[in-house]
């Protein structure tokens, strides 16, 4: 946390060798979560660089107290991301998830299941998941209570499982 | 503890989270429930498996130093601005409004124009030069009415043929100079109208009762075709 606001106070006084290094250390993986939300190399590229360059442009909004650097940068990117789908998800919806950059193999059952969930549920899946944000730090990218992370974790958890296992068919429950 | 309830705390419990003991209760006892749990736990093992054989691509060097200087500029500006900043607003103010009233004449100037406008320079007995449009193709358009000294003329368009337009003129001279309170329409009330053929591009003359001639030429300025 203290090297978060180190981190910031330097980019809050312009020290492009400072954001410079955020932005190496974060970039590839802000671009990667991107790319799995938008389902576009070239649309997370754009998506990642604009994050990056509003922070760089207008450092403001981040709060140390509320949670980390890293989920106030993935916060600013999923809402890039979720504006982007707005306007595009309807064209790219049906086509799916473009698995470019990733070799056959690992285009898995899984992946394919998950670039059918909807964009909020993929996102906060990815998050989670892959990530591994804390439920305090996906409460405050949401911009949600931790009460409803949880749910909504649950929510994609069950829609992921439902899709990729459906043909499976499920089990029995008791109560 | 129904599995319904159970299984949001099933999921809060892969990702290490505390959950309620009743929760934890059920789900220890509950086959179902444990195997949802196992089921939650194998697709973020799959999807994490997923995301580490994908390449992490490498990303652009960008030079943020130069990004910064290019995109603050104007803020810069704003920053050390002279005037106060609510005059500086004020002004933008006053640019968008001025934008927009232009915008709007243009829009309903195109509405209106149905074509050619005819522009009419006239050249008044005392030698000053005037001049006005009239809308070729509008039976309702104002006609050019001035007036200088104690010369005052009305011309309107009747007809086009090719090129020469005919024009009703109405003069009259000898107008008293407390004539420009009272409206245009009286001040012509009761002098006759006379027709000529003005040929574009050639000076007309329209002669007056003892004071000169006016002198008309006349060009179309066609808006569709700008």
């Amino acid at each position: 946390m203290a090297d978060d606001r180190r981190v910031w106070k330097c980019i809050c006084q312009g020290d492009a060798h400072a954001f410079d290094a955020f932005y190496r250390d974060n970039a590839p993986r802000l671009q990667e979560f991107l790319r799995h939300i938008v389902g576009s190399r070239q649309v997370a590229e754009d998506l990642m660089q604009e994050t990056f360059t509003q922070i760089w442009g207008r450092p403001n909004g981040f709060h140390a107290e509320r949670g980390t650097l890293r989920a106030y940068l993935y916060g600013i990117g999923r809402k890039r991301a979720a504006e982007w789908w707005r306007t595009n998800g309807a064209i790219k919806q049906g086509n799916g998830v473009d698995p470019a950059g990733c070799s056959t193999e690992t285009v898995s059952a899984v992946n394919e299941a998950f670039a059918q969930l909807p964009e909020g549920q993929r996102t906060l899946l990815w998050l989670r998941e892959v990530e591994g944000q804390s439920y305090a730090e996906l409460a405050e990218i949401f911009e949600i209570p931790i009460g409803t992370v949880r749910s909504r974790l649950f929510g994609a958890r069950e829609a992921l499982r439902t899709i990729w296992q459906g043909p499976r068919g499920g089990s029995k429950e008791n109560s | 503890m129904k599995c319904e309830e159970a299984r949001e705390f099933a999921s809060a419990l892969c990702d290490g989270e505390t959950i309620p003991r009743s929760a934890a209760e059920h789900i220890g006892r509950c086959e179902v429930c444990r195997a949802r749990l196992k089921e939650f736990t194998e697709i973020g093992a799959e999807l994490r498996r997923v995301a580490s054989l994908e390449t992490v691509e490498q990303v652009k060097v960008r030079d943020w130093q130069g990004i910064r200087e290019a995109t603050v500029w104007w803020r810069k500006g704003w920053e050390t601005v002279r005037v106060p900043r609510f005059v500086f607003a004020l002004l933008l103010v006053v640019v968008v409004a001025l934008g927009s009233d232009l915008l709007i004449m243009r829009t309903r100037a195109q509405g209106q124009s149905q074509g050619a406008m005819l522009v009419l320079t006239t050249t008044l007995p005392d030698g000053h030069t005037m001049m006005c449009g009239l809308l070729l193709n509008s039976s309702k358009a104002a006609p050019c009415e001035a007036m200088e000294k104690e010369f005052a003329y009305a011309l309107r368009v009747i007809a086009k043929d090719g090129n020469r337009v005919e024009l009703g003129a109405r003069i009259r001279t000898n107008v008293f100079w407390s004539a420009p309170v009272v409206p245009m329409d009286s001040l012509f009330k009761g002098v006759e109208e006379h027709q000529y053929w003005l040929e574009l591009g050639q000076e007309l003359k329209i002669p007056s009762s003892g004071s000169g001639a006016l002198v008309v030429t006349g060009s179309l300025l066609d808006r569709n075709q700008q």
